[in-house]
């Protein structure tokens, strides 16, 4: 019953978040997507299904894929998030970034930084997927506008080119 | 050229085909993939912004004894509540749906009054200072139901006996729909055999990954401003204001990028309550539905299609009889234009003397059934493709060749008032099936198999009609001093690259580059018509607005070029994005800079599609929108498990106007259609909606999806769009299941009928286990 949840209890965080370290107090209960749309304004992350199933809110902490919708803020203490906004070196874009838009990998987009995140978890594993790999890798990251011929397209791409 | 080399050389081909459109990016996708664009959650509150949470019904059919929110009232941080004893005098029915061809009647409140009717209809809204404390509150209003027996079956809705939904309608049946040509009656007498076939297609969710309903609400000083994920935002504008009373311009409707939609991104009967509660406590309200919320707000018409065909000894087809039962759940929402999609759409794509075609819709207790991505189509052809192949095996004549004989020819008519076929069936049939290295012939289904893997192909073709109605359409450009053109118009970005479309058409047509076009996001306030993002309307009425608006500004330059520069407007034109006459020449920059550095320069351009007229079934469209489809699949007899090894789909899109974009619509229905094949189905037991979120409705994954997909468009230019386009967003989907479905029984000798065709209805179907 929420009447007892104590919303008082905070915790004091220190965090890297694309490279800037961030250090606050922040409510126990807090998830991680409401820490990194609601704290630092970084909106990329999506919120669609709430319940770790759709895939469209994924981030890395320590460049390990999590659904940063069940994933509560305190846990990424001491930790380093990646999430959409720091894929890019200025202008440059993550050769990821530049091969969904070649190969159309997004359409509505709204999964789409979840599907790019969860991509680069991917090659920070296995520079060289096969689309098997891919495919296994991004069960659970959904999209409904159907674009996976193209996310499948991007991701072999941009696995090319890092090599 | 054997077969594989062919499809090896297409491949090739398709490839020097996408590099040679020499295409820049789509326009929205440099937003999309670095996290800038941003969608309804995203934008930044207004300030004093108020947060709200809705109480849906648990029950599918029930009477509201009483709501009593008096200690969610008095909870503190909470400003305001609205539920059926909390309108302030306001009528909470929602204005009645427009169709041209039918007269509909109001039947939905926006918050539940007398009863509910659905698992998830809206029983009130409260706003509050956070989102947690609106959360709470919505948690202490006490509501007494008094349940009542669902209805979940649209037939059984219109059996006699069957309790009526909304009392004083006295029926359940919400429209009737016929389409007739020929003397059906004489088609049968004239035929050799006939054929009876029955196929279901359950009720789905449109399952778009940004949810229904967010929206920033603000009702201050009589006028309205909304920023909502919608489709049709200026349509939406009319609905608003004439619910709250309010003269249409006083309605504003902005529409961020959109994350997917469908058919389901309307304005909910939430954003009403969240626009009633704004200007009750004059603060903005905020709206962020979660996705069981979503879940509960649209669905798709469940449909049964039961044919009667008729064939001649020679095979050809004499006659069709068709009668369809719609199922809209709970209030009119999409019901009409569905029910009217599936008459139109239920003789398939074929030369039939004699037809006859009865649809009936009726309402049931199922969240209320909207338009979905080939609305009423996809039912309809996954009825007609599966009996057309059902009937030719029964005939004796392989599917290909019977498909061939009957399929319309171009230039032929359907029916009066149609537009003659645009297409060449055979020609798509031919690239479909050679895609998947098959040359058409059944295989031998019935010889024993040496395992108990099963292997077969299938086809089935689509005859989506093109954009239908909607008016007139209209877009507006401008171009300042640095000779930057911008587009406003009222065309969201819901996934399809509709920004990019009027990018390259805007480019095009004035001779610039696509990097001196801007497009605006849809702002009604800019008064400009359109009828929104469905039923493949974009590309031909907004494409062709486009263009008018791209000509009509080329006018304008030439006006001001002989104005400023001297001669008569008729010695002047625009050639490669240049304003000449006679050798001299000036860039658009330059010409517009002659009355200063702040000018503007601005032209109207609009489309108006044919008329639609009560007398023609058909009217109101310009083209048709056809593709072919083939599958390969393969059936594991001892488990039912079903795999598609390749799957081939050909759309004719007279001309993709960005060819990579329209290649991943092509696939992109394919892959929903997959979905709606092989797993997709809401299910209702005990009187309520059981799988309503993500983690209890399958939808396809990228494993699902073979590698072997091969999506590719015939270009011949001859559609009525902006250089030869046509519509073709919708055509694809509408084949996945009857090509799947058909290759099942070329594996197995036997029919799923009825959609999902799961691992449990394939070993019914072959007998091992029970009905």
């Amino acid at each position: 019953m929420q009447d007892e949840l104590d919303t008082s209890q905070t915790f004091a965080l220190s965090v890297t978040v694309n490279g800037r370290p961030w250090s606050g107090d922040v409510p126990v209960e807090e998830t991680l997507i409401e820490f990194l749309r609601g704290r630092l304004g970084l909106t990329g992350t999506k919120r669609s299904c709430e319940a770790q199933v759709c895939g469209a809110c994924t981030v890395l902490v320590d460049r390990r894929p999590i659904s940063s919708c069940s994933y509560l803020t305190f846990e990424a203490n001491g930790k380093s998030v990646l999430t959409i906004e720091g894929l890019a070196i200025g202008e440059q874009l993550d050769p990821l970034q530049a091969a969904f838009i070649r190969n159309i990998g997004a359409q509505c987009g709204y999964c789409t930084p979840g599907q790019i995140m969860a991509a680069k978890a991917l090659l920070l594993e296995n520079p060289s997927p096969t689309r098997e790999q891919i495919a296994h890798w991004l069960r659970g990251n959904i999209c409904r506008c159907g674009a996976y011929p193209g996310i499948a397209a991007a991701i072999l791409e941009a696995s090319r080119e890092k090599r | 050229m054997g077969i594989r080399n062919w499809r090896e050389a297409k491949i090739e081909n398709l490839k020097s085909k996408i590099e040679n459109h020499e295409e820049s990016p789509r326009i929205d996708l440099q937003d999309k993939v670095t996290g800038a664009a941003k969608y309804i959650d995203d934008l930044p509150d207004l300030p004093g912004m108020t947060y709200a949470a809705t109480l849906l019904s648990p029950y599918s059919h029930a009477r509201i004894r009483a709501i009593d929110s008096s200690k969610a009232e008095r909870l503190p941080g909470v400003l305001g509540v609205v539920h059926r004893d909390r309108l302030d005098g306001l009528n909470p029915l929602l204005p009645a749906h427009r169709h041209e061809l039918f007269q509909l009647t109001a039947d939905q409140p926006f918050v539940a009054t007398d009863k509910v009717r659905f698992d998830g209809e809206l029983v009130a809204v409260v706003a509050a200072e956070d989102m947690r404390t609106a959360l709470r509150a919505v948690e202490m209003i006490e509501v007494d139901y008094e349940p009542l027996p669902p209805l979940f079956d649209a037939t059984e809705a219109l059996a006699p006996g069957a309790p009526i939904l909304h009392e004083s309608r006295g029926t359940n049946l919400l429209l009737e729909d016929k389409l007739e040509w020929g003397d059906v009656k004489r088609g049968f007498k004239e035929a050799d055999r006939v054929f009876e076939e029955v196929y279901t297609s359950p009720a789905m969710f449109h399952h778009p990954m940004e949810p229904i309903g967010g929206c920033v609400a603000q009702f201050a000083n009589d006028e309205i401003n909304l920023w909502a994920p919608t489709s049709s935002p200026f349509r939406d504008t009319g609905e608003i204001a004439h619910f709250f009373g309010l003269d249409p311009e006083k309605v504003r409707v902005r529409v961020p990028y959109v994350g997917g939609g469908f058919g389901s991104k309307v304005i909910t009967s939430a954003i009403f309550g969240a626009l009633f509660l704004s200007r009750k406590i004059r603060r903005p309200v905020r709206l962020a539905p979660s996705a069981q919320e979503s879940f509960r707000q649209n669905s798709r018409h469940a449909m049964v299609y039961k044919a009667k065909i008729g064939v001649k000894s020679d095979g050809a087809l004499a006659a069709l009889q068709v009668d369809l039962v719609v199922d809209t759940g709970a209030y009119t929402t999409g019901g009409a234009t569905v029910t009217h999609n599936a008459a139109i759409s239920a003789w398939g794509c074929y030369r039939i003397p004699h037809v006859s075609i009865h649809a009936r819709c009726a309402y049931t207790n199922k969240v209320p059934a909207s338009h979905t991505r080939a609305t009423g189509k996809v039912q309809t052809t996954w009825g007609i493709e599966c009996a057309i192949d059902s009937v030719a095996r029964q005939m004796g004549i392989e599917p290909l060749e019977f498909r061939k004989k009957n399929a319309l020819r171009r230039g032929e008519f359907v029916a009066k008032g149609t537009p003659a076929m645009d297409t060449d069936y055979s020609e798509l049939m031919a690239e479909a099936t050679a895609a998947i290295q098959w040359n058409g012939r059944s295989s031998s289904s019935g010889l024993p198999r040496a395992s108990h893997f099963a292997r077969g192909r299938g086809m089935a073709l689509s005859l989506r009609h093109g954009s239908q109605g909607g008016g007139r359409a209209y877009a507006m450009a401008t171009i300042d001093a640095r000779g930057v053109v911008k587009i406003h118009h009222n065309t969201p970005e819901i996934g399809q690259g509709t920004h990019n479309l009027i990018s390259v058409v805007a480019a095009k047509t004035l001779g610039i580059p696509q990097s001196e076009v801007r497009v605006a996001q849809p702002d009604t306030a800019m008064q400009l018509p359109f009828a929104g993002v469905s039923a493949q309307r974009t590309t031909m009425q907004m494409g062709k607005a486009v263009e008018n608006a791209g000509e009509n500004l080329k006018q304008e330059l030439i006006r001001l070029a002989a104005q400023a520069k001297g001669g008569k407007p008729e010695e002047w034109q625009v050639v490669q994005g240049r304003l000449c006459r006679a050798e001299r020449s000036f860039t658009f920059s330059e010409i517009v800079r002659t009355l200063g550095g702040s000018a503007v320069l601005k032209s109207i351009g609009s489309h108006s599609p044919p008329p639609t007229v009560r007398e023609s079934a058909f009217s109101g469209m310009d083209h048709w929108a056809p593709s072919a489809a083939a599958a390969e699949i393969e059936v594991d007899c001892e488990t039912g498990e079903l795999r598609v090894l390749q799957f081939s789909v050909i759309a004719d899109a007279g001309k993709a106007i960005h060819y990579a974009s329209a290649k991943a619509q092509v696939e992109g229905g394919v892959v929903m259609g997959f979905g709606h094949a092989l797993f997709e189905e809401v299910v209702y037991q005990e009187g309520q909606l059981l799988n309503g979120h993500t983690a209890e409705y399958r939808l396809p994954v990228m494993g699902d999806i073979p590698e072997a997909l091969y999506a590719s468009m015939v270009e011949n230019e001859d559609g009525p769009g902006p250089f030869g386009s046509k519509g073709m967003s919708q055509t694809s989907i509408v084949t996945v299941a009857p090509a799947i479905g058909n290759a099942i029984y070329d594996a197995i000798g036997v029919r799923v009928r009825d959609l999902p065709i799961t691992a449990e209805k394939i070993l019914r179907a072959l007998g091992k286990i029970g009905k």
